[in-house]
């Protein structure tokens, strides 16, 4: 089962049979049975010198083996309007639905598993980052390709897997962000120009998020959140998050970072992995720091967050009542947090098989344990040894002299 | 005072087998930022505020080419990276071997053991490289390591990243296939140039890549074939 969220509607994506249920906000509920492309069997990973890594993924099996496995998805992103629906499922076939009619609109077979999916302002073009690292561009419109093109182009990749990739308000640049310390500013759509790196963190960053023309907020298993003039990948204020979540010994990390503008003031709310609080902060233009104005908790572990119309919809860690909303309001200068339900939050949270799934499906990827570095030193010994030898010279030379 | 000249290192104290594999976690020393980077701990005279370090040999093996880099091009700072820890560790005693030999010749030049894969951009600011070799890469012939190969579709973006436009990269091998490889990654990618014969022959340094490297001393020897091209980094041609 895959869910996807978005401003106007839920969807939720069974695979036996493969049938969409939406539910929007206006409690309206439609149910679509998909009709799906033929399968297109996988491309063999690693025949570009792609970085794969060793989780095991199923590169070496054949059509054969796979036909017997069942079709099934395993992930979907709505576009912003909810225009389209892209989904892949576990053949690796990248299919995108207009979600009115509900046609295939475009299907890609991709290489590798995809983490992130993302498409473009204008809704023309996917962005998809693998498992790999690596970044693909997609066409959605096939009446702009060439005779010669298949619609996927190569962007960027990193040397380690990806865990954000956003594209700034403008749609001129793509920050990708990885376990590897980094945050890189790419140009768009021409990626292979890299505008800048912004480096800073000391571990894992784990969300982007950017606040405006000019600046990008990161969060990182190092325990900060920091802030970029991202084209110049200039750090302009780290801020300390831990005391804001009373983290306990456990490893808490930054899970997403939203920020919304309220009254010309610029709100950032940050949910974490492995806690159940989320932390609103003020940004403050001129000194282009955080300020925290309040930590909130809904009890239980946030699994998901996304934000909306100054709505924050946090998916929690609890099977009775799994959807926890607030809204952000200022009164007086001051920031309001007030708790709201939604009918249909309610109406999502009766299915039970739906609710269970989401919350497996999220506490598994939600593991940040391995994302940790820890450094060992083995190049001791030799030192050691070159050290004993040297010291052995010099006896054999005053020795003999 | 006279110095006491330093015995040049012995390179059978220092064998390592050829490969490594540049995804896994190593440890490392890097900075988190070029700024933060002691770049006079490398060179002595260091002038934070001169000149900054220019060349770089990606995989510098032995240090054969760092060391004709510093008679070719005397007043620039040239950097050997190598992952390979005994091998790093030759090069840096050879060159303090070199330095109490010479005092002065060999002030600019220095060897770090580094992942070029992962850390040029925490070393080098943006447009601060003048010259990036690669000379002798591993070839990771088995299909499933290519991904270890230097030169990828995208590590290009990085070396075009810490390359200044104008500025050139180099690349040699004796392993024909790898060479094809290396090359129609460049030449696929918007950044680089080929370099025309013109410039090739202007170039101080092109001809005698293949003599000042180790690797290439070993092929000659051998009487192997060895291939040599280089590339320019060029202005972005994607317009709005």
């Amino acid at each position: 089962m895959v869910l996807c969220i978005g401003n106007k509607s839920i969807l939720t994506i069974t695979n036996d049979p493969h049938i969409v249920k939406r539910y929007y906000f206006s409690e309206q509920i439609e149910t679509i049975v998909l009709k799906l492309p033929p399968i297109i069997y996988t491309k063999t990973a690693g025949d570009t010198g792609e970085i794969v890594d060793n989780d095991g993924e199923d590169s070496s099996k054949s059509p054969n083996q796979m036909n017997q496995e069942k079709r099934h998805f395993v992930f979907g992103q709505l576009s912003q309007s909810e225009k389209y629906l892209a989904i892949c499922d576990n053949f690796k076939n990248l299919i995108v639905y207009c979600t009115k009619e509900w046609k295939v609109l475009a299907s890609f077979v991709i290489e590798r598993k995809c983490d992130h999916v993302i498409f473009n302002e204008k809704e023309g073009k996917l962005i998809v980052s693998n498992r790999s690292g690596w970044i693909y561009g997609y066409q959605l419109v096939a009446s702009e390709l060439k005779d010669d093109e298949n619609g996927e182009t190569f962007l960027l990749g990193h040397n380690a897997i990806i865990l954000d990739l956003k594209l700034s308000l403008d749609s001129r640049y793509l920050a990708s962000c990885d376990r590897d310390e980094k945050i890189r500013i790419s140009n768009y759509p021409n990626c292979y120009n890299i505008e800048s790196y912004c480096l800073g963190h000391t571990q894992f960053v784990s969300c982007l998020a950017f606040i405006n023309e000019q600046l990008l907020i990161s969060g990182s298993g190092d325990g900060t959140l920091r802030v970029w003039q991202f084209t110049q990948g200039k750090e302009l204020s780290a801020y300390s998050f831990a005391n804001d979540i009373s983290a306990k010994d456990e490893k808490v990390a930054p899970l997403a970072i939203h920020s919304s503008s309220i009254n010309d003031q610029i709100i950032v709310t940050v949910t974490f992995y492995n806690s159940s609080i989320f932390v609103t902060y003020k940004f403050d233009t001129k000194s282009n720091c955080l300020e925290k104005i309040t930590s909130t908790d809904v009890k239980h572990n946030i699994l998901y967050s996304y934000t909306f119309n100054n709505q924050l919809v946090c998916f929690i860690d609890d099977k009775n009542n799994f959807v926890s909303c607030q809204e952000f309001k200022i009164v007086n200068e001051k920031l309001e947090i007030l708790k709201i339900d939604f009918k249909i939050m309610e109406t999502l949270a009766m299915d039970d098989q739906l609710v269970e799934t989401f919350l497996n499906e999220k506490r598994t990827a939600n593991k940040i344990e391995w994302l940790y570095k820890s450094s060992h030193d083995h190049h001791n010994e030799y030192f050691e040894r070159k050290k004993e030898r040297q010291e052995t010279k010099m006896v054999k030379k005053i020795k003999s002299s | 005072m006279a110095t006491k000249v330093i015995d040049p290192p012995q390179k059978r104290f220092y064998r390592q087998r050829a490969h490594t594999n540049p995804i896994a976690d190593h440890c490392f020393d890097y900075p988190i930022r070029p700024d933060l980077m002691k770049w006079n701990e490398l060179y002595p005279n260091y002038d934070q505020n001169g000149e900054q370090v220019e060349y770089l040999d990606v995989g510098c093996g032995y240090g054969g080419l760092l060391v004709t880099l510093a008679s070719v091009y005397p007043d620039k700072l040239s950097l050997g990276m190598e992952i390979r820890v005994k091998v790093c560790d030759y090069v840096q005693d050879r060159i303090k071997s070199l330095r109490s030999e010479s005092p002065g010749k060999y002030d600019q030049i220095a060897c770090i053991r580094s992942n070029a894969m992962k850390y040029l951009p925490n070393y080098f600011h943006k447009g601060q490289l003048s010259k990036l070799f690669f000379m002798f890469p591993d070839p990771h012939f088995k299909k499933t390591k290519h991904k270890w190969r230097i030169i990828s579709k995208p590590l290009l973006a990085d070396y075009a990243y810490v390359l200044k436009v104008g500025g050139i990269v180099y690349f040699g091998t004796d392993v024909e296939e790898l060479y094809n490889w290396m090359d129609s990654h460049f030449n696929e990618h918007p950044l680089f140039k080929q370099l025309t014969e013109d410039e090739i022959s202007s170039d101080a340094i092109y001809s005698k890549l293949f003599d000042c490297t180790e690797e290439g001393q070993k092929v000659t020897r051998a009487g192997g074939k060895k291939f040599l091209a280089a590339y320019k980094r060029v202005e972005d041609p994607y317009s709005r």
